[in-house]
C-alpha cells in the first residue's frame, strides 16, 4: 500500500536522488523488514529500494518526509 | 517483588553491526555505577538467553535495559538467537524495561505489559543509524553515531537519575530533538547533516512507551498499544490485533479534553457577553 499521494512521493524521490547525486547521502545500518536480515544499505541501495517500491523503499521515503518536516519546522 | 536497587544491562557485541551498541551501553553501565546503582552488566558472549534468564532469576532486578536485534515479536542476543519472544515474557513481570531494538514495540512490548511488566519502552520502527567510521567502535567517538546512541541512552540515563518513567521518555525525545537542532543550527554545512536529522527524527518518532495500568480481572478487556487484550484465567491474551476499538479509545482520549476546553471557552465567552450587555 502506498503511503503518499503521487505528488508527494515524486517530491520525496527527487529530494533523495538530489542528495544521492550530490554525494550527501550516507549508508545506513538497519534490517530488511521483508526478510528480517540485518544489513547495510548504501546510498545506491536506498535509491534502488525506493525505485522498486519495496516496503523498505517506502520507509526510506517516510524518513525523507520526516527530514523535510524537521527542516520546515526550523525555517 | 524485584529489587528496586538492582539494574540489569545487556549488551551483545558479536551480532551483526552490534559493536556500536555494545560500547554505547557501556557508557550507561559506567554512569549507573558512578551513581551508586547495583548493576549486572551482561556483555558480549554472555548475552544469551540461558545466561540472561539465570541472572534475572538470581538478581531479580527491577530495571532492565538491553540492546540487540529485534523484530515485532522477538529480541535476540549475542548469537542472534532468541532471548525474548511473544508469549515468553513472564520473567519480565513487575520490571521496568527498555529495548534498544528494531520493531519490538509493535508486539513484544505489549506482550511484556500483558504479562505483568511495569513499563516498557522500545521502538516500532527499524532503529536506524549512520556512522563516520563503521559499527565496531564506541559511537560516542563517532561524529554521526554519537547523537543517535546518546539520544537512545538518554531514557536510561534519566531512569538512573531517578526520573519517573514518563519523564525519562520525554528526556529521550528531547535529546533526539537537541541533536536535530545541533545538525540544523550548528552544523548545517556538514555534508551529512541532513542524513543525521533524517534518522534522528525517524528513531524519535518510532519510540513506543507502554505502562501497566492494573491487574487482570477475568473477562475484562483493555488496549495495549493498538491491540485489544482480554483477561482469561488471569492472563492478558490478544483478542484482536490492530483493533479499531483501541483506535477509538485514543480518539476519545483526545476528544474529551478538546470538548472540555471548547465547553469552558464557550461558557467563558457567554459570561463575558452577558457582562458586556
Amino acid at each position: 500500500m502506498k503511503t503518499f499521494n503521487p505528488d508527494t512521493e515524486q517530491l520525496l524521490k527527487q529530494r533523495m536522488e538530489q542528495r544521492y547525486v550530490q554525494g550527501r547521502m550516507k549508508e545506513v545500518y538497519s534490517i530488511d523488514p521483508e526478510t528480517g536480515q540485518y544489513r547495510k544499505y548504501t546510498p545506491q541501495d536506498q535509491i534502488i529500494e525506493v525505485q522498486r517500491g519495496t516496503q523498505k523503499g517506502e520507509e526510506f521515503l517516510l524518513s525523507e518526509k520526516k527530514l523535510m518536516d524537521e527542516l520546515n519546522k526550523r525555517l | 517483588m524485584p529489587n528496586q536497587n538492582k539494574m540489569m544491562i545487556v549488551r551483545p557485541k558479536n551480532c551483526h553491526y552490534c559493536g556500536n551498541g555494545f560500547y554505547a551501553l557501556g557508557h550507561v553501565v559506567d554512569y549507573a555505577r558512578s551513581r551508586g546503582w547495583d548493576i549486572t552488566d551482561i556483555q558480549a558472549e554472555q548475552a544469551v538467553k540461558e545466561n540472561i534468564y539465570n541472572e534475572i532469576q538470581q538478581d531479580d532486578p527491577a530495571y532492565y535495559y538491553s540492546f540487540g536485534h529485534g523484530s515485532s515479536c522477538v529480541q535476540v542476543g549475542d548469537t542472534e538467537q532468541e532471548v525474548f519472544s511473544c508469549g515468553n515474557t513472564d520473567i519480565l513481570a513487575n520490571r521496568t524495561i527498555y529495548f534498544l531494538s528494531c520493531l519490538c514495540g509493535i508486539s513484544l512490548g505489549p506482550d511484556i505489559i500483558a504479562n505483568g511488566g511495569n513499563a516498557f519502552a522500545g521502538y516500532d520502527v527499524e532503529w536506524t543509524w549512520i556512522t563516520e567510521d563503521g559499527t565496531d567502535d564506541d559511537p560516542y567517538n563517532d561524529r554521526y553515531a554519537k547523537g543517535m546512541y546518546e539520544s537512545a541512552n538518554e531514557l536510561w540515563v534519566a531512569i538512573i537519575e531517578n526520573n519517573m518513567f514518563q519523564e525519562a521518555v520525554q528526556r529521550c525525545v528531547d535529546k533526539y530533538n537537541k541533536w536535530i537542532d545541533y545538525w540544523f543550527y550548528d552544523n548545517p554545512e556538514d555534508e551529512y547533516s541532513q542524513e543525521a536529522i533524517r534518522w534522528l527524527a525517524w528513531n524519535r518518532d518510532g519510540l513506543v512507551t507502554l505502562i501497566n495500568e492494573g491487574p487482570c480481572t477475568n473477562g475484562s478487556t483493555r488496549c495495549i498499544g493498538s491491540n485489544l487484550y482480554t483477561c482469561e484465567n488471569e492472563e492478558w491474551v490478544v483478542l484482536e490485533e490492530n483493533s479499531s476499538q483501541c483506535q477509538r479509545s485514543l480518539s476519545i482520549a483526545v476528544a474529551i479534553p478538546v470538548l472540555l476546553i471548547v465547553g469552558i471557552a464557550f461558557i467563558a465567552m457567554t459570561g463575558k457577553l452577558k457582562k458586556t450587555k
